[in-house]
């Protein structure tokens, strides 16, 4: 199993871009949300300007790990990360490879030239669909690695912040990656720079296990939250 | 023991859940349950073993999912036909003759057009998938299942009947606890939509408990002919805190019910989520020697037609039907340049304005030469559904235009028409079964459109042959004996009334009349068309095509109904004809209008080339709103419901919520008003600017245009979002329009000092250390468009900022966002350094990972969700610290 350590530059134009997934961030609620035809051509513009302005790229590096109930070692000395939540997910896991993506400043330029511009509606639609971007550009990745490592499988991209896990093992690990090269930083409070991009890790396991929706975030009032398939309904009958 | 012979005699219990059975037997979480037909077969057996034993006379196939859109979410789209077919061969096995197999078929994970992005096309080409693997290894039923939007069960159901013809179809909707699916359809909708679409049973299963299904099976029970199914869950399924979803009823309550279902109507009962062998075993014994109900619903052989959400009986209190017949480009140039150009807004201004004029069905028709009117047909009754709720009349002389129309239609449409002319039957007759509508058969044959009564009820026992001949029950054609001019032909408007009267003597078919044809001509077309109207209401009209925005035409209706009995205790009469002084020509409703000051040149509304026949009056009065109580004008008041937004025409004339609340105030009409505010709530851009220039040349005074037009109707946008029928981009449109409204406005206030601009000041930042703001400026447009001034410090703002802006500018509150866990503790930092220094101003705090009980226990004044809820608690605050607000 020999995951290159490399830079990637997909087209934006070959990101699996969901755009339901727009939709919902915009707060459109299927069945309820009556859209006209500008409507739905805003939504098809603001795509597409995003889509225009992104540069994504990305940064993998791979690293083998040690896992106990509340530690995560890394073979790089000193880069330690100690979460019970990432512990957990990486139950079992001998490996992992570090995420460092973005698409470059641009869909937030954008949105911000579209706002002083009065173009209220559209810069909605095209922050929306840059978070959707990244979204899709986290699993190009996911799609990209799992053609390197055919029969293992991936955990879920996992980040500091979430869960227990310190937002301040940011720093390390955006250096493990070597985020810099692709022009990918944090603010002093953490805030990634530029906005639109991911960083974390993916675990390498033999067995499949599975993970639904949102369902390893505690934030259960988000409204962004995906169920886990079908509710209860379809899944659990048939 | 033959149980299809059963079917619809005696009750037949189905089985229940299957995937929690096989999780139970091993199956992972989030695994795909149908490739368990290939990889453990013997799981999936024992499920229906489990449950034959229990007493099911019918097991369902472990398909639900089986369909390659979710098959390809596990890479199995390539499995589809071995997987059905293993399913049904697993079933029959297991069953050994004691129980009949449904093959099952879910619902495809994706919402189709034009609530999601899955073409019809792409919903078809995927059940049909499935339904081939059924035909090769046939089932005793398909069941179509658990699917909430009634286009894809349509979907599901045209598949089925097309690649497996020869087994019976269930097909059954899911409802919420509200007792209507989640895209809005009722059970009688439900159930005349299916049933029409041919499927042999209907009804509904999971999603709700048994409790709630038993009124929603009573309902069905009234419109339809098949036998009914219902498989409710184990009870409303419960969320648990870690994620897994309960279900509260045992087998003994869920037995219980068993009795009540079949008393309701069912005569199919089993379990959905939830649900175990041992549900099923107490409820057969439940329900073990009890008979269905044998006899049809009461409305079943009575014509129907539905929107997705509403359907229209043709029962005595609704007769006759009226169809509007405005969209319809023969004659009106604007209207067939809309359609020409793919732009719509006239058709579907058009559509608004007629239902809220009364108008019970639309008639569709795109005949303008050299387009693509297929396209043009299936883009226009995708139009018309997107903006109203009742059913329509697809009309056309083409077929490929119906079937075009007829695809893209959710409910159950009328087509207009078929004749004997050569070929037309054949042509459209095929169309209407297969799409389950209802048809209007015009009297015309081989050579034309006789003249005689007896020469036109011979022909309509023709066409009520050919209908049925193609399976067409002749409760769903209606027969139109033709108005022709009474101008030309005198004669003739005797004969047609003795036509209506036979056909429905003797066919007991439903009759049509397009009214306006029998004036042309003739001076004071309205009134003639009115008493023709009536003539033929009296002697059994069933359906008029008029135009709705013709008030006498309406009035007439009402007083028809009146005098027939079927407006009991004349309620709608008394109600909408009775405030109204009534005139009998343009020149008087003119009189009148001037007398009331409220006459705008009503060409704006009706510029539209000619008027239309019949729409004499109309002319004159359309244009006026629905307030001109005294006036021959009132459209907007019609019995009929507005549309849900409140979205009116341009010209005015409708319901809409500001229309409502200015004539409950008994002021007069405006229809400048009017479109000032309909600009706001539909986000023109465009029109804004020239409006309020309009309104400023006629010297209107603006702070009244803002306070009366542009802020009502932008409260309302806001609550349009709240309730999630707009979403961002809409309410940022509308925020937009008014943000250009109030800016040419400003000065002109200003100018006039007639009152204050900006209602207070709010200074707004992200927070130090922050750098998102996108949610700041959408906040920031909103809080201008309510007339706050606002500071916008913009993002990663430090502390001794905010608080040095604050003082400076005299803010009545500070609004801090910040997105990330890591920057929030900066809000509570600046409401202490505010504290410290002796600041008193409330802050307000928002963003993503904010909540209420964090903005508590930093002692902010208070939290919004998101941008309409921080634009309430801006104006709250600034009532608790100002008193009323007032410009």
């Amino acid at each position: 199993m020999a995951i290159p350590l490399r830079v990637l530059r997909p087209a934006a134009t070959n990101l699996p871009l969901d755009r339901e997934e727009v939709l919902r961030y915009l707060g459109y609620r299927p069945g309820v949300t009556r859209l006209t035809e500008r409507d739905r051509w805003l939504v098809d513009e603001g795509i597409r300007l995003a889509i225009d302005v992104a540069a994504p790229v990305a940064r993998l590096g791979y690293c083998a790990v040690t896992v106990d109930r509340q530690t995560v070692s890394t073979r790089v000395p000193g880069l330690v990360w100690r979460s019970r939540t990432l512990a957990g997910l990486l139950r079992g896991v001998e490996a992992v490879t570090v995420v460092a993506a973005t698409l470059g400043p641009g869909v937030e330029d954008l949105t911000r030239r579209l706002f002083r511009e009065e173009q209220y509606a559209l810069a909605t639609v095209v922050d929306a669909a840059g978070t959707a971007l990244v979204q899709a550009l986290g699993r190009w990745i996911r799609d990209y690695l799992q053609r390197q490592g055919p029969g293992l499988h991936l955990t879920p991209l996992y980040g500091p912040g979430y869960g227990d896990w310190p937002v301040e093992d940011l720093a390390g690990l955006l250096e493990a990656a070597g985020a810099a090269a692709i022009g990918l930083g944090a603010t002093s409070a953490f805030c990634l720079t530029p906005l639109k991009s991911l960083v974390g890790i993916m675990g390498w396991t033999s067995t499949e296990r599975s993970w639904t929706g949102c369902s390893l975030c505690s934030r259960t009032d988000c409204p962004y939250r995906e169920e886990a398939h079908h509710g209860g309904k379809g899944r659990d009958r048939r | 023991m033959n149980l299809m012979e059963l079917l619809g005699r005696e009750v037949l219990v189905f089985d229940g859940a299957m995937g929690t059975m096989l999780q139970a037997q091993g199956l992972p979480p989030g695994a795909c349950p149908d490739v368990w037909c290939l990889e453990r077969p013997d799981a999936v057996a024992w499920v229906h073993r489990q449950y034959i034993e229990a007493g099911a006379q019918i097991v369902e196939t472990n398909t639900f999912g089986a369909n390659p859109l979710r098959l390809s979410h596990y890479g199995l789209e390539g499995k589809v036909k071995e997987i059905n077919r293993a399913a049904v061969r697993i079933a029959r096995e297991a069953a050994e003759g004691r129980a009949l197999v449904a093959g099952s078929m879910g619902p495809l994970g994706a919402l189709v057009e034009p609530l999601g992005e899955l073409s019809f096309d792409e919903a078809y080409a995927c059940f049909r998938a499935q339904a081939e693997a059924f035909r090769e290894e046939p089932p005793d039923f398909i069941i179509i299942e658990t699917i909430a939007d009634l286009n894809e069960l349509r979907a599901a159901l045209l598949a089925c009947k097309d690649a497996a013809p020869g087994i019976k179809v269930i097909a059954q909707i899911t409802l919420d606890p509200s007792g209507r699916s989640f895209t809005g359809t009722d059970p009688e909708t439900a159930g005349l939509v299916l049933q029409s679409l041919g499927a042999d049973v209907v009804g509904f299963n999971c999603s709700v408990g048994p409790d709630l299904l038993v009124e929603a099976v009573e309902r069905l029970a009234r419109v339809v002919r098949v036998p009914i199914s219902v498989q409710p869950n184990a009870g409303l399924p419960l969320l648990q805190p870690d994620g897994r979803t309960t279900f509260p009823m045992g087998p003994e309550e869920f037995a219980s019910y068993g009795p009540r279902l079949v008393a309701a109507g069912a005569s199919l009962v089993g379990g959905c989520c939830g649900t175990t062998p041992e549900h099923i075993r107490r409820l057969r014994s439940a329900v073990d020697g009890l008979k269905p109900r044998q006899q049809p619903g009461p409305l079943s052989s009575t014509l129907g037609l539905a929107s997705r959400t509403r359907s229209v009986f043709f029962v005595e209190e609704n007769l006759p039907v009226v169809i509007g017949e405005r969209i319809n480009p023969t004659g009106r140039k604007l209207l067939a340049q809309d359609i020409r150009e793919g732009t719509f807004t006239r058709v579907r201004q058009e559509a608004k304005r007629q239902v809220a004029a009364g108008a019970q069905v639309l008639d569709v028709n795109v005949g303008v030469p050299l387009i693509d009117e297929a396209a043009a047909m299936a883009k226009a009754v995708r139009v018309v559904q997107d903006a109203v709720d009742v059913p329509l009349c697809i009309d056309s002389s083409g077929a490929s235009v119906l079937e075009a129309g007829l695809k893209a239609c959710v409910g159950r449409p009328l087509v207009n028409s078929f004749s004997l002319e050569e070929g037309r039957a054949e042509a459209v007759l095929p169309l209407v079964k297969r799409y389950g509508a209802a048809v209007i058969g015009l009297t015309i044959d081989e050579k034309g459109i006789p003249s005689s009564a007896e020469q036109r009820l011979a022909i309509a026992r023709r066409l009520v042959a050919k209908a049925e001949e193609y399976g067409i029950p002749r409760h769903d054609v209606v027969i139109d004996p033709l108005a022709l001019t009474a101008g030309a032909q005198q004669a003739q408007a005797r004969e047609t009334l003795k036509a209506i009267r036979w056909i429905r003597e003797e066919l007991g078919c439903r009759t049509s009349l397009g009214v306006s044809n029998i004036s042309f001509g003739l001076p004071h077309r309205p009134f003639l068309n009115a008493v023709y109207l009536s003539m033929a209401a009296a002697v059994g009209l069933d359906m008029a095509i008029v135009n709705p925005l013709d008030e006498r035409m309406m009035d007439t209706i009402r007083a028809v109904r009146l005098f027939l009995n079927r407006d009991r205790n004349a309620r709608v009469y008394m109600e909408v004809v009775g405030p109204k002084r009534l005139v009998h020509t343009q020149e008087e409703a003119v009189a009148q209008l001037r007398k009331a000051g409220a006459l705008v040149e009503s060409a704006s509304a009706e510029a539209d080339g000619k008027p239309q026949a019949g729409a004499g009056s109309t002319a004159a009065t359309g244009a006026t709103t629905p307030k001109e109580a005294g006036s021959a004008a009132g459209a907007g008041r019609a019995e009929a419901e507005a549309p849900a937004t409140a979205t009116g025409n341009q010209g005015g004339g409708e319901a809409s919520g500001q229309q409502g609340a200015a004539q409950a105030g008994g002021k007069p009409a405006d229809p400048l008003g009017s479109q000032l505010y309909q600009a706001v709530l539909e986000g023109d851009q465009e029109r804004i600017v020239p409006l309020v220039e309009l309104g400023l040349a006629e010297g209107r005074d603006p702070m009244a245009m803002l306070n009366e037009y542009l802020i009502p109707a932008i409260e309302e946008v806001g609550r349009l979002f709240g309730e999630g029928i707009y979403f961002l981009p809409q309410l940022m449109l509308s925020a937009g329009t008014m943000k250009k409204a109030f800016s040419r406005l400003k000065p002109e206030i200003q100018k006039a000092k007639a009152g204050q601009t900006e209602i207070g000041t709010i200074v707004l930042a992200t927070v130090q250390g922050d750098i998102h703001d996108i949610g700041k400026n959408i906040v920031a447009v909103l809080l201008e468009n309510y007339g706050f001034k606002v500071v916008d410090l913009g993002r990663d703002v430090k502390n001794e900022r905010v608080l040095e802006e604050a003082r400076r500018v005299g803010a009545d509150m500070v609004g801090l966002s910040a997105l990330m866990t890591t920057t929030m503790p900066q809000m509570k930092r600046v409401i202490e350094l505010f504290a410290k220094e002796g600041f008193d101003c409330p802050v307000l705090v928002g963003g993503a990972a904010t909540t209420r009980a964090f903005a508590e226990q930093i002692g902010a004044r208070g939290y919004g969700r998101d941008a309409q809820e921080a634009v309430t608690l801006a104006l709250e605050v600034l009532r608790e610290r100002k008193g009323v607000v007032k410009r």
